[in-house]
């Protein structure tokens, strides 16, 4: 099954057609489900469509999924990276009034090549062979993310001259 | 110490989790926290985060001032003595209205924003005691913006 999420702000209609697109090209047969925001007019009859879900019945698909489709948020890559889940990521972009400014367009610089399992694209044609590759890789294992240290939390903690201590 | 953190739903507080996880270790009885955001019925670790409405840039003037006065309800019911927020602007209101009332206010910009701060950490920065990025190029030259590390 694969897990396609859009956030929770605006729909993204553009990546729901781009992989509606694929889905026909590549003969996907598997399970297809669909988060498309309030107000998305997209439709489809091979996919399983919501507009909104709680964290719950978000993490449930998640969870489930054995590939994401996401817009480039934080909180998509970091689930991918959280529950070992690969990842396809396309950005939106202002000039096609699908955000508020281009910080996905920042995010994926940001983030390609930084995880293998993590596919950032900005074009059909990569997003479409991102997607090849997230369906011929999806019984391959993931390696576990390289967390870094904690230094962030360390580091406010001690400014505010917190005490190391147990719960 | 009360410590309250505040992000949007999202991305945001994804991040907001993360860092509270990553201050666990500094856990000890004189320090409490808590959580608001903005959707409701959320729960962390079982206890239950504060509804805080949501607003965005193009809220109307009526709506944004509204939330002026939500987030002050909130400050005044928990009394922290610390806000740490990592956006967006719901959480840079709370940091306004702690920061009036003088308390210890510490924004962290999303990790999202790699080019330059979000339009709330551009604001953040000027009140805030601590205005954090995630990437350490956004911190070399600007002295009011200061590199910590990440949430991942």
């Amino acid at each position: 099954m694969i897990f396609i999420t859009v956030g929770t702000q605006l729909p993204f209609d553009r990546l729901l057609e781009y992989f509606a697109d694929w889905q026909s090209e590549a003969e996907y047969k598997g399970k297809v489900v669909a988060q498309v925001g309030q107000g998305s007019r997209f439709s489809s009859s091979s996919m399983e469509i919501y507009q909104n879900l709680s964290s719950d019945e978000y993490y449930h698909w998640f969870r489930q999924a054995e590939g994401i489709v996401s817009h480039t948020g934080m909180g998509s890559i970091l689930s991918c990276l959280d529950y070992g889940k690969r990842g396809v990521f396309l950005a939106r972009e202002y000039s096609l009034s699908e955000h508020r400014n281009d910080h996905q367009l920042d995010t994926t610089k940001a983030f390609e090549n930084r995880y293998p399992s993590l596919a950032f694209c900005t074009q059909k044609e990569a997003f479409h062979a991102a997607l090849d590759e997230l369906v011929r890789a999806k019984d391959e294992p993931l390696e576990p993310a390289q967390s870094e240290n904690g230094m962030l939390g360390c580091q406010i903690a001690d400014y505010l001259g917190l005490k190391r201590g147990s719960k | 110490m009360k410590i309250l953190l505040v992000a949007s739903f999202g991305g945001h507080f994804i991040q907001l989790k993360r860092l509270f996880e990553q201050m666990q270790n500094f856990i000890s009885e004189n320090v409490t926290y808590e959580f608001a955001v903005t959707e409701k019925d959320i729960t962390i670790n079982g206890a239950p985060a504060i509804y805080l409405p949501n607003v965005h840039r193009e809220s109307g003037l009526k709506e944004k001032a509204v939330s002026f006065y939500n987030a002050y309800k909130i400050f005044k019911k928990v009394k922290p003595d610390v806000v740490i927020s990592t956006g967006a602007l719901p959480g840079l209101i709370m940091c306004f209205i702690a920061k009036l009332f003088g308390k210890k206010v510490i924004w962290v910009d999303s990790m999202a924003n790699y080019q330059k701060l979000s339009f709330s950490g551009r604001i953040a920065k000027f009140f805030c005691s601590v205005c954090l990025t995630q990437w350490e190029h956004l911190a070399e030259n600007d002295k009011r913006v200061t590199y910590w590390g990440k949430v991942l």
